[in-house]
């Protein structure tokens, strides 16, 4: 047995930095949150090793295997507040990143802005070089009067340097012969080129990345650094790795060369963990339901976690392969408020952290959603969250009393009223959002995770017509927990010329497969196999819109399976397909995987004895539907495996708070997952117009 | 307004649910269509409209703003009698009575049936890249008549109880040049109808078939309600405004486009009388005079959302608008009209709705915006496949007016603000091209205390020979979208064939290009007005404008008094500029109008325009070429004619 029989996931985030532990010998594990340090992030990570071997007997000598998330990245580039980065750009296009791809926010606002581009237009020079779209030299690069225009960007104030050349994607050649340069002359100088950072054709997406890991990279490179010596002085000798947006996980050095690749690697480690705890019950259709105080994060589980190429960050749009993740503005801080006519809304402002909803009583008097949640009785009056927070009734009732009062409504209407708009404002969002995936909620269940998620994913399922909800026993740190499934993963692209045929596709593909094995031998950590997925981006003869078609699994590498798996994915998504019409193929893409040694990291719990029932430590008053009913309120950490508690019920456990409603029966698995299922519902049932007049 | 019996929180549910389903519509339209302005530009629309034909819930995340108003009644009075399965199919303006405005508009409709009534219609258009015509793309600013546009189809039924009606669609097909991505766009919007269907029957299922109906009356009354609390703030009164269109073809004299606005209380009626008569090219606007048309209350639409970003999206919102739009003008033509660039015209509409708004509230209105959108479309032979390819190059859009308390939008403008641009690596991919520039234009925001938004400047190379080149929609060479409170301005458009080269020369307003092997193209867009005197703009800001390249040290000094030396702001010289200044006020609307105007006094259009409405359609395409060389020779002599002499002359030219 190994001494270092520990592995250790921490994700860093705005508020709390989570930490999960598993012993690799054992399986046991261990789960718990310590307060960020927004100022030194690493200093959460100090706490938390050290709480690790004073609270738990975990010496940092005995972990072996490490795995961080932060957002310190993501939070740099929403804040702005990262590097002035200079860009380097072809002559002709200085507005690259200004104009974007054109469209306002809102065309219909006369009083719209247009977003701030991240590099301002007096750091961009415009550089003498062009290539053809076929990659041939059409004016050569000026190297002198590049080094030039990058000495006059950092002598103006800019602090790092991006260089976008056109068509850089098919030939990186000017590109990277002016960035070998600039380290050099400029060693101590953040330098990216776009084809390293992304090499896919489309000028402002990939010129918007390079730009962001511009912004961002020299911060990151001196956390990681810090991290690393922080690391070894507490006696952690463990590898830092750290995770990614695609879901993967890679060196900390490598993140400190791409870390435009971590931006959204929370959200994803979540969608990871979801994934872990779903193939744990055997689910594998799953709705990740992350509710925070602003939005919802909802990741999807079709088999595996979906992935997109269209993800979006704040302002800007993310073409880097990520965990699909999209946001939804209603969460448990969204403030109710009347409009011009009287119309109930909700959100999208939020009371944030400060002063949140006004049951925290820090001095928030707008009625919010948690203040609905607090009126309908969700929170025993003895219930002490963490941190020791108590929700003030009366102060809940005093801020829903404002909009109350003007609509004739009493606080417990008023409380359910929100509760009914925010779900209404979900499905819209919801909806849509499924559709454009071409997916039908009613093939899947909702995972509910976060703090909040538990509290209103019962209400949304019924709307959508997801007829069981998932908890699972640790929501509140299933990103770390996430982190601890995922493998080394990186993503390769290669833009295809026009009228690609097979043989160039497979020649791009056996070069990105050779390049991700070439990033392997880079990454430290050891891995049990390597799988390469390959796929492309294909679309019918004259449509504008790409779909990414994986090539089969275990496929023999062939057009022919490819191209019968593009009708197929068609089909599926728009509902129709036209096999004998002319495809186009425009991208190769391959993703490289290095399998680390899998450890349960899903603990199982004790179970019932058969007759054995769940006791609710409380019955009390709760509203559902405008109605007042009893309700029993359950601690969590009492249940076991194979116990059933009929709605109305709450359940309560320090990192979360289960609302289930009237309707929904829910049982506990081994796993100590809590699924609630829709009473009376056997199946998706076919909507009838009949049933519902009846 | 009837009264609201939908509950303030079910109301808002409904909304919600009604919202999603034609954001739905539209997500699914966006990935199934085929056409490139489709994909590339937006250009397609989807909404429900309710029993009476009003629009109930339109997209506003995807798609066109141009929705909510659509005479829905005369698509769906078109039969009288609807099955379950149903889907209607035209394209045809007239025998729609302005649903649709221009034939490459393909619209679909599909009655939703619950227990046997019909709760609502879902609407889907699609701008298809050709319908057949006189011209690959089916647009051209020449043509004369509708049937030189291409196909015409009335509304049919193109699914019959849910059987497709085969012979219509080979009809079809067989008509237009791109039959394959014609009917991929169909199947498109026949998906985005299906969805529909289906998520209105959910809603039924969950809430009842009389809550909804209540709820689809209720949503529309509730956006009624409020767009006469905010018509209410609008003080009472009579504003007039009017503006040009450059037409080169078919007519000699730029048409005019007149609007008084009169508000009373919470109610505005727009009277377009005065507005010029219809015109032998195509840009007659088709909305037959149509209450609250699309085409026609856009500006107004947006006022309400910018003051009230949740206002219900709906037709209840152009009920509280009246229209007056005579026949016989370009606003409302007689049927069989050319209506291929009536965007053009709906601009100019919507600048003249701005302007009457600028005078009812100053301190709340824009300056104009660039008043043109034009897609620069590229078109050659496929060497590899022997097809002829076709592509949007780039749509150009200007910039908007300056703003109350923002400087104007660079580089596009509210108009065509949903237009996304093409990657330039994704034109040159598909089209043997070179782009040597896009980006903003220096010294071409119009000067203000808040500046107008930049135009863009789009140079090409072209590298095949029989490249062809269309820009519909240009607009703005001589005329300028007007500043206001002082400022400048807009900028005039530019297109120039082989720039700075002994052979350049200008295209003006371009129908058909074809280029040579190594021609370039330049196209610099016009932009917005400027808002307030720019010599009262901050002198940092100027500066900061110059340092960041939108304007030029020389425009500093000359339109701003701000004297810029070693990226720094002369105070001194600065302040002795500007002391001399005498502070700019009121509007301008460049020179070229005032130039204009003493040829043709506004009065004397009008006169004209009400004595040539008076005749026969007939008599006035005859009678009006003439008829104006006989005025203009008049007003030039010093003697402009009134009505009586106008009418005088036509009975002498007759």
């Amino acid at each position: 047995m190994s001494d270092k029989h520990y592995r250790l996931g921490i994700d860093i985030g705005g508020t709390f930095t989570d930490l999960f532990v598993v012993d690799e010998t054992t399986g046991e594990t261990l789960s718990f949150k310590t307060p960020s340090v927004p100022s030194d992030p690493a200093q959460a990570v100090r706490n938390g090793v050290r709480i690790l071997e004073e609270e738990h007997g975990i010496p940092a000598a005995q972990i072996g295997y490490f795995v961080h998330g932060t957002t310190l990245g993501l939070n740099t580039l929403l804040q702005r507040n990262g590097d002035r980065a200079g860009l380097l750009v072809t002559k002709g296009f200085r507005d690259v990143l200004e104009i974007g791809r054109l469209r306002l926010p809102d065309p219909t606002n006369y009083y719209v802005e247009r977003i701030k581009p991240l590099i301002a237009r007096h750091d961009v020079r415009e550089i003498d070089e062009r290539l053809g779209v076929d990659g041939r030299v059409i004016t050569p690069l000026d190297l002198d009067a590049a080094e030039a225009a990058a000495r006059d960007l950092l002598e103006a104030g800019a602090t790092t340097l991006a260089i976008v050349f056109l068509h850089s994607y098919r030939n990186p050649a000017h590109e990277a012969a002016l960035a070998a340069h600039l380290r050099k002359v400029f060693p101590s100088t953040y330098v990216c080129a776009s084809h390293e950072v992304w090499p896919q054709q489309r000028e402002y997406e990939r010129g918007l990345v390079t730009a962001i890991n511009a912004h961002i990279g020299d911060r990151m490179k001196h956390y990681y650094a810090r991290l690393h010596d922080d690391m070894a002085e507490a006696g952690l000798t463990a590898r830092l790795m750290t995770t990614k947006s695609n879901g993967g996980i890679m060196a900390a050095a490598s993140a400190a060369e791409a870390p435009v690749e971590t931006l959204l690697s929370g959200p994803a480690s979540g969608a990871m963990g979801a994934l872990m705890v779903g193939r744990s019950g055997g689910y594998d259709k799953l709705i990740g339901f992350d509710m925070g105080g602003t939005s919802v994060d909802v990741a999807i589980i079709d088999g595996d976690v979906l992935y997109s190429t269209e993800s979006r960050i704040g302002d800007f749009p993310l073409i880097m392969p990520a965990v699909d993740i999209s946001s939804i503005g209603a969460g448990g801080g969204s403030i109710a408020w009347l409009d011009a006519s009287g119309i109930l809304k909700v959100g999208p402002h939020s009371a944030g952290a400060m002063p949140g909803p006004a049951a925290y009583g820090h001095g928030g008097e707008k009625p919010t959603v948690t203040d609905a949640y607090v009126r309908i009785g969700l929170y025993a009056p003895d219930r002490v969250l963490g941190g020791g927070l108590r929700l003030d009734r009366a102060k809940a009732e005093a801020a829903l009393q404002t909009i109350g009062g003007p609509m004739g409504l009493s606080t417990a209407e008023v409380a359910q009223g929100i509760l009914d708009v925010t779900t209404a404002n979900m499905f819209a969002q919801f909806m849509p959002l499924m559709a454009r995936k071409g997916l039908d909620p009613r093939d899947f269940k909702l995972l509910a995770y976060g703090g909040a998620g538990a509290q209103h994913a019962f209400l949304l399922a019924r709307e959508v017509g997801v007829d069981a909800v998932l908890v699972p026993a640790s929501p509140g740190t299933l990103c770390a927990q996430g982190s601890l499934g995922a493998d080394l993963r990186q993503d390769f692209i290669r833009t295809l010329p026009a009228h690609a045929d097979a043989a160039a596709l497979t020649n791009a593909w056996d070069a990105l497969v050779a390049e991700g094995h070439a990033w392997l031998e880079t990454q430290p950590e050891r891995i049990t196999a390597v799988e390469q997925q390959r796929s492309a981006d294909m679309r019918y003869h004259g449509q504008s819109f790409d779909l990414t078609v994986p090539l089969p699994e275990g496929a023999a590498v062939s057009i022919d399976t490819l191209l019968t798996a593009f009708h197929a994915a068609y089909e599926r998504i728009y509902g129709f397909s036209d096999p004998d019409a002319l495809v186009e193929i425009t991208n190769a893409r391959v993703t490289v995987l290095g399998l680390i040694p899998r450890v349960d990291a899903v603990p199982r719990i004790a179970e019932a004895t058969p007759g054995d029932r769940p006791q609710p430590r409380l019955k009390a008053p709760l509203i559902e539907d405008g109605v007042e009913v009893d309700a029993a309120f359950y601690d969590r950490a009492t249940l076991k495996a194979g116990h059933v508690i009929d709605g109305p019920a709450v359940i309560e456990a320090p990192d979360t708070t289960i609302y289930l409603p009237g309707d929904f029966t829910a049982e506990v698995d081994a796993f100590g997952n809590l699924v609630g299922r829709l009473r009376g519902v056997t199946g998706a049932a076919e909507y009838s117009i009949a049933e519902a007049s009846a | 307004m009837s009264p609201i019996k939908t509950s303030p929180v079910q109301l808002e549910i409904f909304r919600n649910r009604f919202q999603a389903i034609v954001e739905e519509m539209a997500s699914v339209t966006l990935r199934t269509g085929f056409t490139v302005f489709v994909k590339e530009t937006g250009d397609f629309g989807a909404c429900l409209v309710a029993p009476t034909g009003e629009v109930l819930a339109a997209p506003t995340e995807a798609a066109v703003s141009l929705m909510v108003g659509l005479p829905g009644w005369e698509a769906i009075g078109a039969f009288d009698h609807y099955e379950e399965g149903d889907v209607c199919i035209a394209n045809d303006p007239d025998t729609t009575r302005g649903l649709s405005t221009h034939l490459p508009d393909i619209w679909v409709w599909r009655p939703i049936f619950i227990e046997g009534e019909i709760i609502a219609f879902a609407f889907n258009f699609i701008h298809s890249s050709d319908v057949g015509g006189r011209v690959l793309g089916s647009i051209t600013p020449v043509a004369r008549d509708v049937w030189e546009e291409g196909l015409r189809i009335p509304p049919l039924k193109l699914i019959k109880a849910g059987v497709m009606n085969d012979d219509v669609v080979r009809l079809i097909l067989l008509n237009c040049r791109i039959p394959d991505q014609n009917w991929g766009d169909i199947k498109a919007e026949l998906a985005s109808l299906t969805t529909a269907e289906r998520r209105v029957k959910e809603l039924a299922v969950r809430y009842g078939r009389a809550a909804v109906r209540d709820g689809i009356a209720d949503l529309l009354s509730s956006a009624e309600e409020r767009a006469r609390k905010i018509i209410a703030t609008i003080p009472d009164g009579r504003y007039s405004a009017s503006d040009y269109m450059e037409i080169e073809v078919g007519v000699d004299r730029p048409i005019r486009i007149a609007l008084t606005m009169e508000v009373r209380g919470d109610e505005i009626l727009l009277d377009f009388t005065g507005s010029d008569l219809q015109v032998r090219a195509a840009f007659n606007l088709p909305t037959y005079g149509q209450p609250g048309h699309y085409m026609m209350s856009l500006a107004m639409l947006n006022y309400f959302r910018t003051l009230d970003p949740e206002i219900p999206y709906n037709s209840g919102l152009t009920r509280p608008m009246k229209m007056t739009i005579p026949q016989g003008t370009i606003l409302n033509p007689d049927p069989g009209r050319a209506y291929g660039v009536r965007a053009a015209t709906f601009i100019r509409v919507m600048d003249c709705i701005m302007a009457c708004l600028a005078q009812a509230l100053p301190e709340a209105t824009p300056a104009a915006s660039a008043g043109a959108i034009a897609i620069v479309l590229v078109s050659n032979m496929d060497m590899e496949t022997g097809k002829r390819r076709i592509t949007v190059a780039q749509p150009l859009t200007g910039g908007s007016g300056g703003r109350p308390a923002q400087d104007g939008v660079d580089g596009t403008s509210f108009t065509g603000g949903w237009l996304r641009n093409v990657p330039n690596e994704v034109l040159e991919a598909e089209m043997p091209l070179i782009v040597e520039e896009y980006g903003y234009a220096t010294d071409s925001a119009a000067a203000g205390r808040l500046r107008g938004g930049a135009g863009i400047r789009f140079r090409m190379r072209n590298l095949q020979d029989g490249t062809a080149l269309t820009a519909r929609g240009l607009e703005r060479f001589q005329f300028n979208a007007w500043g206001s409170h002082g400022g400048k301005a807009g900028a005039n458009t530019q297109v120039v064939l082989n720039p700075g080269s002994d052979g350049a020369r200008d295209l003006g307003q371009i129908d058909l290009v074809e280029l040579k092997r190594g021609d370039r193209v330049e196209f610099v867009s016009p932009t917005g007005g400027g808002y307030g005197d720019p010599f009262q703009r901050p002198p940092a800001q100027v500066l900061a404008d110059v340092m960041q390249g939108y304007v030029s040290p020389e425009a500093a000094q000359a339109f701003y008094g701000v004297v810029i030396a070693d990226s720094a702001v002369d105070d001194a010289a600065t302040e002795a500029l500007r002391q001399g200044h005498e502070a700019a006020t009121g509007t301008d609307m460049g020179a070229k109008r005032a130039a204009f105007e003493r040829d043709w006094p506004e009065d004397v259009q009008a006169a004209m325009i009400a004595a040539l409405l008076d005749r026969s359609a007939p008599q006035r395409d005859t009678l009006r070429g003439p008829l104006e060389a006989a005025i203009l020779t008049e007003t030039r002599a010093g003697n402009p004619p009134d009505r009586a002499r106008i009418d005088a002359l036509i009975d002498t030219l007759y």
